[in-house]
């Protein structure tokens, strides 16, 4: 005979003797194993309520107030009054700040303040200059 | 046995409660079907009526509460594992309660002597003859006393695969070791008590 079969053997009988031995338990023993599997069941319903609705309730609250927070900023920034006047005036100069453009100019700014109180005092003359070549143009045209 | 089925419609109320009243009720039948053969298999490695009915009760309540959402075909193999955890915990605890009593030169803690045999005082329910009663009894006992001999893994490798029934893959799971492991354990706890039984067993 095989090893394999002695083994088979062997195994069988030990199952038979300890499935025979389970037969034979005593009453007290029984009545434990059932009051052991009543609790256990029980917790098994008792657990289940807590796993698929009780963290439902919790998140669908919490997802309420999430709604609610967000519609009511919404709403609030919705209804805000317009910007005011000197508001609107201190930035009229934005868009010509923000091209490139002008950009060298407000670099040397303090260069261009002291250019226009140099050119001021010429200013005057010029300006006549001007009126005496307007003149001579009457003149020349009355003349023509 | 109702196969695990995700369910992926709306979570009223009424399917909550019917998937809880079918889980409960599989648990049920899972539980009085392993529990004769599970109280069987703690007393054999405790050898105490009291530890092993506590080891069940521990195990059944621990599945139920932890594992009950699991597919249900890996109830077997979680179940003989809390089992077999809570087995070692209470080997161990008696192993050091008797180490504390004997340094202080008191007596061991030598629960089976203690006990009476359920085995032997129950009626026998099948009418068989008183004489093959006796030898069938006495044959379980040596089984036990040999399987109490063998190394914790190899015992548990034995029972569980041999007495319970499980497969090498559900063993394994019970035992937390790979499958390699368990044939190994078996064939060790197979040669060894074939050698402790003698030819006649």
């Amino acid at each position: 005979m095989k090893k394999q079969e002695i083994d088979d053997i062997f195994a069988q009988r030990a199952r038979d003797l300890f499935l025979e031995s389970t037969g034979h338990l005593d009453p007290e023993v029984l009545a434990r194993l059932r009051e052991a599997r009543r609790q256990a069941v029980q917790a098994v319903e008792q657990r289940h309520p807590g796993f698929s609705l009780g963290w439902r309730v919790p998140a669908g609250a919490l997802a309420l107030a999430f709604v609610a927070v967000i519609g009511g900023a919404l709403w609030i920034g919705g209804s805000a009054p317009a910007p005011s006047a000197s508001f609107a005036a201190a930035n009229a100069d934005a868009p010509m700040m923000m091209t490139n453009d002008n950009l060298d100019m407000y670099a040397d700014l303090d260069f261009y303040q002291w250019l226009e109180s140099q050119d001021q005092p010429a200013q005057a003359p010029a300006a006549q200059t001007v009126n005496d070549d307007s003149d001579d143009e009457d003149d020349t045209g009355v003349g023509g | 046995m109702i196969p695990f089925r995700p369910w992926s419609g709306p979570w009223t109320p009424a399917i909550c409660r019917d998937l809880i009243l079918d889980t409960a009720q599989e648990m049920n039948r899972f539980l009085a079907d392993v529990e004769r053969r599970a109280f069987r298999i703690a007393q054999v490695q405790l050898r105490s009526v009291e530890d092993a009915q506590d080891a069940v009760q521990e195990a059944m309540f621990q599945l139920a509460k932890r594992y009950s959402a699991r597919p249900q075909e890996e109830w077997t193999p979680l179940f003989y594992k809390i089992l077999q955890s809570r087995i070692r915990d209470t080997q161990r605890r008696r192993a050091v309660r008797n180490r504390v009593l004997s340094f202080f030169g008191g007596q061991k803690d030598d629960d089976d002597d203690a006990m009476p045999d359920p085995i032997a005082s129950a009626a026998d329910t099948a009418g068989r003859d008183p004489s093959e009663q006796v030898a069938q009894a006495e044959a379980m006992g040596a089984l036990e006393d040999a399987l109490n001999r063998l190394p914790g893994r190899q015992r548990e490798a034995f029972m569980l695969r041999i007495l319970e029934g499980l497969d090498v893959e559900q063993t394994a799971q019970a035992m937390g070791c790979s499958e390699g492991s368990v044939k190994t354990h078996l064939s060790r706890a197979m040669h060894s008590l074939r050698q402790s039984l003698g030819e006649h067993w």
